[in-house]
């Protein structure tokens, strides 16, 4: 096998067992009570959180040239070492999360999406952002040990449009791969970033199974091939933009906020696990920061109360929870203040899409086009399939359900959505580009990001809707028990 | 299946299944048409091979060819749009990305007129110069063939012309 192959295999081998050993070693409960799907799921952004994390620090310390496949050569072998060893370790959690079923199922996935798996390897880049925003910058890292002198970012009046403001996070993993190889192959990277997206639908399969456990798997399993099959997705699964990737972030946030809300034993780690995702979102995009900000308010908001429950009860508040969170925290925002004192330090982009952005006198006929545009958007058949459709209804019909059964408070999962969508909502209303050029050009990005977190909300709304369906009409609706 | 109801939701699923299988079969055959080209192996790095039916394989190609873009290449932009301040010609963002580290600055037809060239030179421009000026009539255009694989949803990209000086 050409190396180029056998490089990229063991870096992505490398994300998915760094990740593997956080996961075991700092959260045995979250492990035991998630099959195998969420597990992949949490152990490939956990992995992608931590290479981040590395390569903002050598990045800022203009170090990248220390990432050659000789350095990763003994990395790799203490990553598969220490797997190796968590495994042995932490068997019973994690032997009950593996099926024979579930393996036959990923067997079938990887059969399934063999050609998509061979075009991820096989194409030429071509995509106007992915080139302009992320693959050039890849480039810039691949060709400099980090920002600082760097001239693509410090020469104010240089490719002006490629947003030199946006996080650096998705360059910086296509660099990474770039130094293993020691050159640039913007084709063979393209299989890197569809693990995004295989991974996307391997957390909503699991997801499914979880909130559904009374269907059958193989049915749940064709539901989700036939969610994630649309032409959109096939579009964005590896292009080289980085949409898919805050996609598969806010689908795994949204199913971690729902744990979070129904798991009181585990909430802590969930918190965590929740921090950690979102965050790896606003390391990737600027909507990234947003959700971080939201999930964070929500989540912190209720460990607070939970606080003064437990105080109230004159329980123990564990200061160790407390401290583990902060240091977390810190970790979550270094990197993202680094960033920032490189931009304060170094003018990178002569204008911003939000300079001068305010609230315009027509803001009502600029709602009603934007609203207009998410309409035309989220019912196009053509490009999320009939499924879309069936998923908005379904989304609809359980909040009506919930509200007029006065259960409000169960529709915190949807929160997180909704309040993205609101963002995304006010940055529309105030922006000074051309409104119609900037829906027509950015919704459908931003609607890959929202529709799984939509598809998994929904998901986890259908047995409690049923149980209200069936306790006002007094009807049963025959689920098995 | 646990019941008659799950017998139902299958059925009703497949169904959906299937229809939604019908794009992603477009693209299956997509998605296969560069193996007719480019035998599946993951024992060479055939990136060359399929960078050749990139819509700019031609810019891909100097870009490789040619050790010092800055001053060999002159880069004429005409293509600007003053009302609109987003508009972007893709020939400078292929330009940008396949000869980065270089940058090639572009200039105008103005710049363009008042400019003279050596015979190892080359120009590449967003539009036809030739017909523009008389003194750009002679310039000698290069085309490279370049292979398609007619994919599905694809844009027509954005035109581009390279020219030799003539001796």
């Amino acid at each position: 096998m050409h190396i180029y192959f056998v490089r990229l295999f063991l870096y992505i081998l490398s994300i998915f067992l760094t990740g593997g050993i956080l996961y075991l070693a700092f959260f045995p409960g979250v492990v035991r009570k998630n099959n195998i799907f969420i597990g992949l799921g949490i152990s490939w952004i956990l992995g992608i959180f931590s290479f981040i994390i590395i390569l903002y620090v050598l990045a800022f310390i203009n170090a990248l040239h220390y990432v050659t496949f000789a350095y990763f050569i003994p990395f790799f072998s203490a990553v598969v070492l220490i797997f190796v060893y968590m495994l042995y370790k932490r068997w019973r959690e994690f032997v009950p999360m593996v099926t024979i079923k579930d393996g036959i199922a990923l067997l079938v996935t990887c059969v399934f999406f063999y050609s998509l798996l061979q075009d991820a390897l096989f194409s030429y880049l071509i995509a106007w952002d992915g080139i302009a925003i992320w693959f050039l910058k890849a480039k810039s890292f691949f060709y400099n040990a980090g920002v600082w002198n760097n001239a693509f970012f410090e020469n104010l009046f240089t490719y002006q449009y490629v947003h030199k403001a946006y996080p650096i996070g998705f360059p910086l993993l296509i660099a990474a791969y770039y130094r293993l190889i020691g050159t640039v192959n913007d084709q063979v990277v393209q299989f890197f970033l569809l693990f995004f997206y295989l991974n996307l639908f391997l957390i909503s399969y699991g997801f499914l199974k979880t909130a559904l456990k009374t269907v059958s798997s193989i049915i749940l399993f064709f539901a989700s091939l036939a969610i994630f099959i649309v032409p959109q997705f096939i579009i964005y699964s590896h292009n080289g933009y980085a949409d898919m990737a805050l996609s598969f972030i806010f689908a795994l946030s949204t199913i971690l906020f729902i744990f979070f809300l129904q798991d009181k034993a585990e909430r802590p780690a969930y918190m965590k696990l929740l921090f950690i995702t979102s965050a790896s979102g606003a390391f990737i995009k600027n909507e990234g920061y947003t959700f971080f900000a939201s999930m964070a308010f929500f989540t912190i908001l209720i460990f607070i109360r939970d606080h003064f429950r437990e105080k109230a009860q004159h329980k123990t508040i564990r200061m160790t929870r407390v401290i583990s969170l902060l240091i977390l925290g810190a970790l979550i925002l270094f990197p993202l203040f680094l960033w920032q004192y490189f931009k304060q330090t170094v003018p990178i982009e002569a204008n911003s899409y939000l300079e001068g952005a305010h609230l315009y006198a027509n803001s009502l006929s600029r709602l009603s086009m934007i609203i207009f545009h998410y309409l035309d958007e989220v019912t196009n058949v053509t490009k999320y399939g009939i499924f879309s459709i069936l998923v908005l209804f379904l989304f609809i019909f359980e909040h009506v359900v919930f509200i007029a059964n006065g259960k409000i408070k169960q529709l915190l999962p949807s929160l997180p959505f909704l309040v993205q969508l609101f963002f995304y909502t006010v940055i529309y209303l105030v922006t000074t580009v051309l409104l119609e050029w900037q829906l027509r050009t950015s919704f459908e990005r931003l609607w890959i990001h929202l529709f799984p977190s939509v598809i998994i909300v929904s998901a986890c709304y259908i047995i409690p809707t049923i149980s209200l369906i069936e306790k006002t009409w007094h009807i049963s609706l025959g689920r098995a028990k | 299946m646990k019941n008659k109801l799950e017998v139902y939701l299958f059925s009703f699923l497949l169904i959906i299944f299937f229809i939604n299988y019908h794009y992603y079969r477009f693209y299956e055959e997509d998605f296969k048409k560069i193996f007719q080209h480019v035998p599946f192996s993951l024992n060479k790095n055939n990136y060359e091979e399929v960078q050749r039916f990139h819509p700019y394989y031609q810019l891909y190609q100097l870009s490789q060819e040619i050790k010092d873009p800055e001053k060999t290449i002159v880069y004429v932009k005409t293509k600007v749009d003053p009302r609109d301040p987003q508009y972007l010609h893709e020939s400078t963002i292929m330009i940008d990305y396949f000869f980065y580290p270089y940058k090639l600055k572009p200039y105008s037809l103005r710049q363009l007129s008042k400019m003279t060239f050596s015979t190892d030179q080359l120009i590449i421009a967003d539009t036809d110069i030739r017909g523009l000026n008389e003194k750009w009539a002679t310039l000698y255009p290069i085309v490279i063939p370049r292979k398609d694989l007619i994919r599905i949803n694809r844009q027509k990209e954005d035109d581009f012309f390279v020219y030799k000086i003539p001796q």
